[in-house]
């Protein structure tokens, strides 16, 4: 099983469609046009990948939940929701992934039976209503995913909202065939499914992406994005106006705009939060985008997602590059939720019980 | 049921998904092939006891073997994964990379009565008729022109293909006073478990009074006929051309090889293999092997 696999080595992969995009654009608008860089940058392997950064981490936050010993593929930090990964391998590397360090593996049938009756066992079930199928790319094993999601259905009645993440509308569409369709369509009058995918620039919206969208939409299932800010590919407000008026356009929710998560080898993608909020003000109070595309800008800290408000931001240590920030995520729920969590060591339990946390800021 | 189709699918892709390590370079994939026939960027299994055709590689690019052996890669036009299973392992990955199912649906051709129970995402080909007193579980694939009458379960995940009749009334008559065949109505149940197969033109007879029982997993080839009353084990394997008179009883996992004969009312046991064309006509214990007509013990597994 999954345990035998070393740690990966994020090789560079880019699908062969992909890379006909990739050079249709350089041929048409050339190296230095923004819509190259935007692709090449988010797939190319780069040589700052190996540079010496403050940015060590290699996981982004430890949620595991122990099933049976060592099993991979499940974790759980939230209360009314699971994170399902049933396979770690993608169509195409981005190449600030948050899993680029993680084992690759896929998840036998009856591993997944294990997850499902975890779903649906007595102490999960009381709170937990929601699953989000992630990785990975779990459209690229169809047969698999449609296996857990059945045994989601046997196992776990409880079970009403299935995400399902995937950015192969953007590696190859062509591989978004019935066989994945049909998961969608068959077992909808059991759960709602909702589509989650990345759109991190506008040239990454290929015709044949956009097919697929609308066919996804068009079954009924609704699509959100949750985008990162990338320095040299949407750090800019004229690029992130026109990737969301885009997205609205296709009738695409927004979910999160986060910024680049401090993990090795991402030094060089990461701007400032400070700019990532400066860029999210003007994006989301301008009048530029329409109300209902507006994205919440939020950092992946150690604690899990946290939405930046007035007053998120407790405290700056200019010397060490970190920001403390508040979250309203409470110490006793974290482990009511998944009683293996442990407190990180950037993480503190402040006078009323809520989590805060030391975020490693980036560089503009 | 499917059709063949051609993605472009990075050889790491195929190891990520089998949970192995890919030996050598990564490069895109795009179709099966024999290890007779060979294809630039395909994929082919490697049993023990084939020889690896070496000379004849280094005339393609970009193949992936699979295989449970230790290859020398001095050739470099090819990657290999090691694994216990390459031959099960070449069959997941046709499965999950390079076929495209049919869609799920039920024919306006076919003629399924309104008390018939049928499951969630059951497809149902063209002519098919299904009666009153038939419950079909969820995933089942019914394909063309299948008969199913009479009082027949059928599990999930069966597929059942062309042609054939599942319920038809059983060959059972009495002589009445006058020395004429009347026919006894067969008024038991049909029940097929989870994951059967029963191949196209196959026909199982309804029972007697009790039950036909076709355990899960059971794979019956084309042009095979079970007869009333009969329960087959699980994972049996029932190939072409086999005839399974009535009320004989099958152990699990046992397999029969084509054209074989089984006389009425006997009892053969588990993991058993009869030969092809055997007439077996008496009881057979578990782990034996039976040839001929009629049939003998040849070995002991
Ligand atoms: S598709 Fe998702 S999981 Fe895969 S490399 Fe890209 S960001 Fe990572």
């Amino acid at each position: 099983m999954a345990g035998e696999k070393q740690q990966r080595e994020f090789i560079e992969k880019i699908s062969p469609f992909l890379r006909e995009k990739i050079e249709e654009i350089k041929i048409k608008k050339g190296e230095n046009s923004e819509d190259y860089q935007a692709l090449y940058l988010q797939y190319a392997i780069s040589g700052k990948e190996k540079e010496q950064s403050t940015e060590k981490n290699v996981r982004h936050w430890e949620a595991d939940v122990d099933i049976e010993s060592h099993i991979h593929g499940i974790e759980r930090l939230y209360s009314k929701s699971v994170v399902i990964e049933p396979t770690m391998v993608c169509a195409a590397h981005c190449r600030y992934c948050l899993r680029a360090n993680y084992d690759i593996f896929t998840l036998k049938e009856d591993e997944l039976i294990n997850i499902a009756k975890f779903c649906g066992s007595d102490n999960t079930k009381r709170q937990v209503n929601e699953v989000l199928i992630t990785g990975g790319d779990p459209l690229i094993v169809p047969k698999r995913l449609n296996y857990l999601v059945e045994v989601l259905i046997e196992y776990a009645p409880n079970i009403k909202i299935i995400r399902i993440a995937t950015r192969l509308p953007h590696h190859d569409p062509s591989r978004i065939d019935n066989n994945v369709f049909e998961i969608f369509k068959k077992h909808k009058d059991k759960v709602d499914f909702e589509l989650a995918t990345q759109i991190n620039h506008p040239a990454e919206l290929f015709p044949e992406t956009i097919e697929i969208f609308d066919k996804f939409r068009k079954m009924g299932v609704p699509i959100y994005s949750q985008n990162i800010l990338l320095k040299g590919i949407n750090d800019n407000i004229k690029t992130l106006v026109c990737l969301y008026n885009k997205i609205r356009e296709i009738g695409i929710e927004p979910h999160y705009l986060f910024h680049c998560v401090p993990m090795r080898g991402m030094h060089h993608f990461r701007t400032t939060v400070e700019k990532g909020l400066r860029l999210a003000r003007e994006l989301t109070n301008s009048g530029k985008i329409s109300g209902r595309i507006k994205p919440m800008y939020a950092l992946m800290t150690d604690i899990g997602k946290i939405t930046l408000y007035e007053g998120t931001i407790l405290e700056k240590n200019k010397e060490r590059n970190e920001i403390f920030v508040q979250s309203a995520y409470k110490y006793e729920d974290r482990l009511k939720n998944n009683t293996n969590w442990k407190l990180p060591k950037t993480a503190e339990i402040d006078e009323n019980g809520y989590l805060r946390t030391w975020y490693l800021d980036g560089e503009d | 049921m499917y059709k063949l189709k051609s993605p472009d699918i990075h050889a790491s892709e195929i190891a990520g998904f089998l949970n192995h390590d890919l030996k050598g370079e990564d490069f895109i994939i795009r179709i099966p092939s024999s290890i007779k026939n060979f294809q630039d960027n395909s994929f082919f299994y490697l049993l023990d006891t084939d020889k690896f055709p070496i000379e004849r590689l280094k005339n393609y690019k970009n193949i992936l073997v699979l295989t449970s052996k230790n290859l020398d890669r001095s050739v470099e036009n090819f990657s290999y994964i090691k694994t216990n299973s390459p031959k099960l392992d070449l069959i997941r990955i046709i499965n999950e990379f390079f076929i495209e199912y049919e869609v799920t649906q039920i024919a306006s051709t076919a003629k399924i009565h309104k008390d018939a129970k049928i499951g969630r995402n059951v497809s149902i080909g063209g002519n098919t008729v299904i009666g009153p007193e038939v419950t079909i579980g969820t995933n089942t694939k019914i394909l063309n022109n299948v008969v199913i009458t009479s009082r027949v379960e059928i599990g999930k995940d069966c597929i059942i293909k062309d042609n054939s009749t599942i319920g038809s009334e059983g060959y059972d008559f009495e002589l009445d006073e006058k020395g004429n065949p009347i026919h006894f109505p067969h008024i038991g149940k049909i029940i097929i478990g989870n994951n059967v197969w029963i191949g196209a033109n196959s026909s199982i007879e309804s029972a007697k009074i009790d039950n036909t029982i076709i355990n899960d997993y059971v794979k019956i080839d084309d042009l095979v006929q079970i007869g009333y009353d009969c329960e087959i084990g699980s994972s049996c394997m029932i190939t072409a051309g086999v005839i399974v008179s009535r009320n004989v009883k099958i152990g699990e996992k046992t397999l029969i090889a084509p054209n074989a004969s089984i006389r009425d009312n006997i009892e053969i046991g588990k993991n058993v293999t009869v030969g092809m064309g055997a007439v077996v006509v008496k009881n057979i214990e578990d782990n034996a092997v039976y040839v001929g007509n009629p049939a003998y013990l040849l070995k002991t597994k």
